[in-house]
């Protein structure tokens, strides 16, 4: 149940907080390959990812006495890892602003999908996903997997909520243009 | 423009409510043409094919690899950090000389003995805890602990030397060998159990409110710091204390059923159904309702062993002809019915 699940980490988080060696090690268990998961989507780099997920719970360690997780542990870890990946790209300079300015997309043009088999449409979306260009990627993870709004994006990546629209629909457009491409493709 | 408007609300609805006026500018939208109605209809098939799962291929990370890293580092950090601020103190008063660098390294030899022998007492508290199943442990001095689920108990470092000290969080059953002049204590909350040699269980889980003490055999002091309150209980009595008025008192009758979870039976020795069933549901950590107040008062009497919860509610539907209806996967109702 998930309820039991929330209160067994918050145990777990306590006898941390004792220097519970072994607690430690459960909770690293329990939730290392999720969140590694959660920024690989995101930055796709598998070494990066682990680093930023060990760094989480190093921090949890080094502060393990006067840490304070008034919500679900998971969560926790989760908002963790983004703001630390989101963190690293900023030392890293990474710009997330447009070079060029983007029509913004109307999709007149393009015909109505067609029902495609539903596993079929998921797996050439998915596979886009995973062409989109670094920053379009970065930007659209924020709102559609993080769900955080335009304007919590924009506030945390330090552009414009102009750009996120930008990007969102790049995201889109992308995913589109591959969906029409495979249709094609298979008549 | 109001496309990107569109999307944004197209996202949200994904996961999350849309609000009235959010609904109807996307209603309003779609209803307007053709071409609008086409692209929330594509962009909602594009949003919602989009895997919400994380990870497809979780052998991509070392769980176990990384485990051992991330140890390594946690105590190397520690090292590392206290190190760092000596070093600094010492540059600053003095330019960099060897003398130094000699009391630096002598330093970092000692930080890591002072590590290592400070982990080596870290693993002299003894600590036994539990996480999905409950476990015996025997302690030095041959007294048994069972502890319940997600329970930890804490021998203090000198256990057995004058007292017999332990901490515990969650739920035990303790069978406490007699010994003269060596007191066993039990310290959960801010309440002190104080054993000669006997058989008791101690329920303080975290998400209860109160705390329950049931004595099997024997003879306890229950005591509370907060509240200047003690209750001497012996055999077959129990104790409660609520944690927020700390107040503590001794139950009119203890019952044997605060140990179902130990013995995996239940007793009802002519108990009332309503006390019955609060029992029953505790054990089996389901809910039950009684919707006929008439029956609340009816007197009880059964024994299970290794019960399963579907048994003891066709048991009480025999008994007081009630109609059990099922509401979920852990929630009863009983309707109806007499005493008998």
């Amino acid at each position: 149940m998930q309820e039991d699940d929330i209160h067994l980490d918050h145990q777990l988080m306590q006898r941390i907080s004792a220097s519970d060696n072994l607690a430690y090690d459960m909770l690293f268990r329990k939730y290392y390959v999720y969140l590694c998961g959660v920024v690989f989507r995101m930055i796709q780099d598998k070494q990066q990812s682990e680093d930023v997920v060990q760094e989480v719970f190093l921090e949890i360690w080094r502060k393990r006495e006067t840490i304070e997780v008034k919500n679900a542990v998971k969560s926790y870890l989760h908002r963790a890892s983004i703001n630390r990946t989101l963190n690293q790209l900023k030392a890293k300079k990474v710009n997330f602003a447009e070079e060029e300015s983007l029509k913004t997309v109307v999709s007149s043009n393009s015909t109505p999908l067609q029902k495609m088999q539903g596993e079929e449409l998921e797996s050439v979306i998915n596979k886009a996903y995973l062409t989109l260009p670094d920053r379009c990627r970065i930007v659209f993870t924020m709102v559609k997997h993080e769900g955080l709004s335009y304007k919590l994006t924009a506030e945390k990546l330090e552009i414009s909520i102009k750009t996120v629209e930008n990007q969102v629909s790049k995201a889109l457009k992308i995913m589109r243009a591959a969906i029409n491409k495979y249709k094609s493709e298979s008549e | 423009m109001i496309e990107d408007k569109i999307i944004e609300i197209l996202i949200k609805g994904a996961h999350s409510e849309l609000t009235n006026e959010e609904a109807v500018i996307l209603a309003r939208f779609q209803a307007e043409s053709e071409d609008n109605y086409s692209f929330v209809e594509e962009n909602s098939l594009i949003l919602g094919s989009l895997s919400i799962n994380v990870v497809a291929e979780p052998a991509l990370f070392d769980v176990e690899q990384a485990l051992t890293a991330v140890n390594q580092k946690k105590d190397q950090g520690e090292v590392i950090r206290n190190l760092n601020t000596k070093v600094l103190t010492d540059r600053k008063k003095s330019n960099f000389n060897w003398l130094s660098l000699a009391a630096a390294l002598v330093l970092l030899v000692g930080i890591c003995t002072l590590i290592y022998t400070f982990s080596n007492q870290g693993v002299d508290n003894i600590v036994f805890s539990t996480t999905d199943q409950s476990k015996l442990f025997i302690l030095d001095d041959g007294s048994k602990v069972t502890l319940n689920k997600l329970s930890t108990l804490e021998l203090t470092p000198n256990f057995g030397l004058n007292l017999r000290e332990v901490f515990l969080q969650g739920e035990a059953f303790f069978e406490v060998n007699n010994q003269d002049n060596q007191p066993f204590i039990v310290h959960a909350n801010d309440v002190q159990i104080e054993v000669l040699g006997t058989a008791f269980n101690i329920d303080c889980s975290p998400k209860l409110s109160t705390m329950n003490i049931y004595v099997k055999e024997g003879k306890v002091k229950v005591s509370s710091n907060k509240s200047n309150t003690k209750v001497i209980l012996t055999a077959e009595q129990a104790a409660i204390y609520n944690k927020e008025d700390y107040t503590l008192y001794k139950q009119k009758m203890g019952s044997k059923n605060s140990i179902s979870w130990l013995t995996d039976s239940l007793s009802f020795n002519n108990v009332s159904l309503d006390q019955a069933i609060q029992e029953i549901e505790s054990h089996f950590d389901i809910d039950i309702e009684l919707s006929n107040e008439a029956i609340s008062d009816c007197k009880y009497t059964s024994l299970f062993n290794h019960p399963n919860p579907e048994e003891v509610l066709e048991t009480l539907s025999a008994v007081f002809d009630v109609q059990i209806v099922k509401q979920g996967t852990s929630s009863y109702q009983l309707m109806g019915g007499t005493c008998k």
